[in-house]
């Protein structure tokens, strides 16, 4: 496997194989980047249209959304949105780092292995189903629940809670995957210097891994700000601003909502059309602000690790801070830092308790809940003890992991539940008869198979070894930045614009038709961001000295990169590849414009024919269909099944790698 | 990569585009209202002439035009009239059959059954916000309606403006994107009111959901047929330039006693009548 270096004309082949290998690396990821680019291009070029007749700044302050008498304001559109995804990030994202900190540091090996996988089973329910159960569940509950703030129960708060589960597999399994990759040195340095379990994860491990943190909110934000098809269920879609700002329990509209709602109906190439790209647009832009906030805040808490130096704001900041300290003293400054900290709490709290009553009690509520958070936290942490600390953490981390697996009991067991009484043997291996209210879904079981191998077959290599290239050949660059936000931007864009840019490039230009491979590339091209994204994250967490004992050992770069680095990083891409494939099955708006039909009466025999799709079908009987909702359920549990196949080969690929590399 | 698969696509697809002798292949997309018709209408019409391929897609009206103008489909589903652009465009249009819009109501509102055009249009202008302003109990309007480009609610406010030209809708009007997950809303709220297919809301028979009388008119197929139903719609097929061939022939067959069959049986108005 190793060259040994005893022959130099060995070593020389070798040298230029590596060379050659690491053009066709380089080939590879800028044909990714560039066909990403591509689609960023098509999407500025579509709404070229209502800039020019609108204006850019109108567009965007406007306060009216009305395209039918030609009224284009997004202002609502966007607050919504934001809105929407900072409550999602609020809920999901301390539910999702506590788990990942129970699964990589707290749980016993068996829990883990039945944890993590069941975590990842939540990004393989179709967001149709999402959509529903929510609409059933959660909107009535939270109109009985909180029947004095909200008449219908569609609102703000549901969408975020909606977005917050819907984002939680990706936000747990990319951050228990960094935390994983934490050197176990750290552990043993931390421990033996007399630090708690819990201490050291807090201090130490969590900061060590806060790149891999950011990616995997980022990954979620991205989540839960691209998603369309559950948000338009339950947040009421008016296009309005919530009065107060912060009611959570207003209805509100998102950009992608919109998108999802209105691009089907609306003719193509009108100022409405290319209004509604100019709308997915602005979100590429918020997303990208986001992407470079979070960077920033890792930069800085990444510096005490890696000693890189600091940019320009930092140092400004840096010295802008030692001179305050000079003129308050330390004692001083952190008195200022409290009262900062509380004075955010009680805003916050204030917010909330505004919503269920009068302004002047809702100061005294705040006040007093602020001041028994503060003495609880400070005086009753030191009181406690840092053994009953590190168990109170344990203890909340393992409430957390037990609240989420209830969230996914009540899920699947809903589709279960429904689902079960339409399945039978007829009903896997018969064709669809009167419309699909009878007989079976067998095309659609075997085009969604199709459908997911011609996406792996496509993006797997492609985003693997684009992935690879970024982390191991491009360095830490400009480029290699600009391609990240590229990367991490497109992740966010709502998928039913991929849909329009796979039936305007692939099925109209390139004249591929309605058909199952327009279909596998439009997936193929949805997917590569997280995979090339997750493989990246993945391949950099190799710890270097694998590496460098590989290069000593006189292997080749290339060697290295594939037969120490890649395997080592196999966890983290699998864990990608599953998550986005898991996506990608359950994804409707890309398919419906490239690649599927309603009801096929028998199977095609090309990949140049349309298919049937379980998605495609669920949407069509939950959107129009007249068939009883068992048949509906039955789809969406035959969906899940696959898709939990599919997770089960995934998480055997990992305990194996895992044993291996441990 | 991409690039390479493409051309590989394009040699081979020359089979595919349909010669129109022997065997065709029809490329049918547009409205999910109009799709399940068409469901009916390729399982029997295949079967009644085994050299007929329909393919069938629903992505929604303008989609379904749009393909039909640029050549990818051959017949579009539209639940609206053709828009002035598409018509420039050269579709042509042939009315299949008719719906009409049911009003309906979560089934905890017992006490209202009838609502005036006027009071529907001050329901959904915004003006009208308790039910004990049209004869109910003391509770909110939740409001319901499809999101901007539907079909359904294109219609609907049209027929409303008739009835009060100065009506426009609120914009707290909670919006929904198919007429099933309208159903689905309504059902699930409570003192909702909304409006939907009534080929939707009768085959649906939920009985979350009552539908109510609309000037003192019962929503039923043959009140539409008589035009004493006000609330109503046509559903409508498109070709570009005058149809003609195997896409004459099966249009003539939806119009013809069978095709207006399966209008009726799918809840939907048959246009002979």
């Amino acid at each position: 496997m190793f060259a040994t270096g005893q022959q130099a004309l060995g070593k020389r082949r070798s040298a230029d194989s590596d060379r050659i290998i690491g053009w066709v690396l380089a080939a590879v990821a800028s044909l990714a980047v560039l066909t990403l680019v591509f689609i960023i291009l098509f999407i500025a070029e579509n709404s070229g249209k209502v800039i020019g007749e609108e204006g850019l700044w109108s567009f965007i302050t406007g306060g009216i959304w009305r395209p039918y008498q030609s009224e284009y304001g997004a202002s609502s559109l966007i607050t919504g949105t934001l809105l929407v995804t900072a409550g999602a990030v609020l809920f999901a994202f301390p539910l999702g780092l506590g788990l990942a900190v129970y699964l990589s540091e707290m749980a016993p090996v068996k829990v883990r292995r039945f944890l993590k996988p069941a975590v990842e089973l939540f990004a393989g329910i179709p967001s149709v189903v999402y959509g529903f159960l929510g609409l059933i569940l959660l909107v009535p509950m939270l109109a009985n629940l909180f029947s004095g703030q909200t008449t219908s129960g569609f609102c703000w708060l549901a969408g975020s809670m909606l977005l917050g589960v819907m984002a939680l597999p990706e936000i747990v399994s990319v951050s228990d995957d960094a935390l994983r990759s934490v050197p176990n040195t750290y552990r043993e340095a931390s421990l033996g210097l007399g630090a708690t379990k819990w201490e050291t994860v807090k201090k130490v491990i969590v900061p060590a891994a806060a790149p891999g943190i950011a990616a995997a909110a980022i990954l979620g934000i991205g989540r839960a700000i691209g998603e369309t098809m559950a948000v338009m269920m339950v947040t009421g879609n008016t296009a309005l601003l919530p009065e107060p700002l912060w009611n959570i329990f207003a209805t509100v509209r998102t950009l992608t909502a919109t998108i999802a709602m209105e691009m089907p109906e609306c003719v193509v190439g009108s100022t409405g059309y290319s209004a509604l790209f100019l709308l997915a647009l602005i979100l590429m832009v918020i997303i990208l602000f986001i992407n470079l906030a979070a960077r920033a805040l890792v930069a800085r808490s990444q510096r005490r690790f890696t000693g890189t130096p600091a940019g320009r704001f930092e140092i400004w900041y840096e010295k802008r801070t030692a001179q305050f300290m000079e003129v308050c003293g330390r004692h001083r400054l952190q008195l200022l830092r409290q009262a900062l900290k509380t004075a955010l709490v009680f805003v916050f709290l204030f917010f909330i308790v505004s919503l269920f009553a009068p302004f002047g009690e809702a100061v005294v509520l705040a006040a007093i809940v602020t001041a028994a958070l503060g003495l609880l936290l400070t005086d009753g942490v030191r009181r406690l003890g840092r053994r009953r600390v590190q168990t109170a953490a344990h203890c909340g981390m393992a409430a957390i992991a037990v609240f989420v697996m209830l969230l996914l009991a009540v899920i699947i067991g809903y589709v279960v539940i429904n689902g079960a009484p339409a399945l039978s043997w007829s009903f896997l291996t018969e064709f669809p008869r009167a419309g699909g209210t009878a007989g079976g879904i067998y095309p659609a079981i075997v085009g969604t198979l199709e459908l997911l191998a011609g996406t792996a077959l496509i993006a797997l290599p492609v985003g693997v070894l684009a992935g690879t290239y970024l982390a191991e050949y491009a360095g830490d660059g400009k480029i290699s930045r600009l391609i990240r936000d590229a990367v991490d931007v497109l992740n966010g864009t709502p998928s039913v614009v991929f849909g329009l840019f796979g039936l305007a490039a692939l099925v109209t230009w390139l004249g591929l038709g309605i058909s199952l491979l327009a279909g596998c590339v439009t997936l193929a091209l949805m997917v590569l961001p997280v995979i090339i994204r997750t493989t990246q994250e993945a391949v950099r967490q190799v710890p270097p000295e694998l590496r460098e004992a590989s290069r000593a050992l006189g292997a080749t770069k290339a060697q290295t990169v594939f037969h120490v680095v890649l395997p080592a990083a196999l966890s983290g891409i699998v864990t990608g590849a599953v998550l986005s494939l898991g996506r990608a099955a359950g994804e409707t708006a890309p398919i419906m414009f490239t690649a599927t039909v309603v009801i096929e009466s028998k199977l095609g025999n090309s990949i140049l024919d349309p298919v049937m799709a379980l998605p495609y079908h669920l949407y069509y009987l939950a959107s129009e269909g007249r068939a009883d909702p068992s048949m509906m359920y039955g789809t969406a549990l035959v969906l899940l099944i696959i898709v939990l196949g599919m997770f089960a080969v995934a998480t055997a690929i990992r305990i194996r790698s895992e044993r291996r590399s441990r | 990569m991409i690039a390479g698969v493409g051309v590989y696509a394009l040699t081979n697809h020359g089979n595919n585009d349909g010669s129109t002798d022997e065997s065709a292949e029809i490329v049918v997309n547009g409205s999910t209202t109009v799709a399940p018709i068409m469901t009916i209408v390729k399982e029997k019409y295949e079967a009644l002439y085994s050299s007929v391929t329909i393919q069938l897609n629903a992505t929604g009206s303008s989609t379904g035009a749009a393909a039909a103008i640029n050549g990818t489909a051959d017949l579009a589903m539209l639940s609206r009239d053709l828009k002035e652009s598409e018509i420039s465009d050269g579709l042509h249009s042939y009315t299949i059959g008719k719906d009409g819009i049911a009003i309906i109501v979560n089934s905890g509102v017992t006490d209202v059954s009838n609502l005036t055009m006027q009071q529907i249009a001050d329901i959904y202008a915004g003006k009208i916000t308790n039910w004990n302003e049209v004869g109910g109990a003391d509770a909110h309007i939740n409001l319901i309606g499809r999101e901007s480009n539907s079909g359904t609610r294109g219609a609907f406010e049209e027929l409303l403006t008739k009835a009060d030209s100065t009506f426009t809708v609120t914009s707290s009007m909670i919006e929904m994107n198919s007429n099933n997950a309208l159903l689905t809303a309504v059902g699930n709220t409570a003192n909702a009111i909304g409006y939907v297919s009534l080929g939707i809301a009768l085959t649906a028979g939920s009985s979350a959901v009552a539908i109510l009388d609309v000037g003192g008119v019962h929503a039923t197929v043959a009140n539409v047929v008589a035009g004493t139903y006000t609330l109503q719609r046509s559903l409508n097929l498109a070709t570009k330039g005058e149809a003609n061939g195997a896409v004459l022939d099966l249009i003539n067959w939806i119009l013809g006693t069978e095709g207006q069959k399966i209008v009726e049986d799918e809840g939907y108005i048959p246009i002979s009548s």
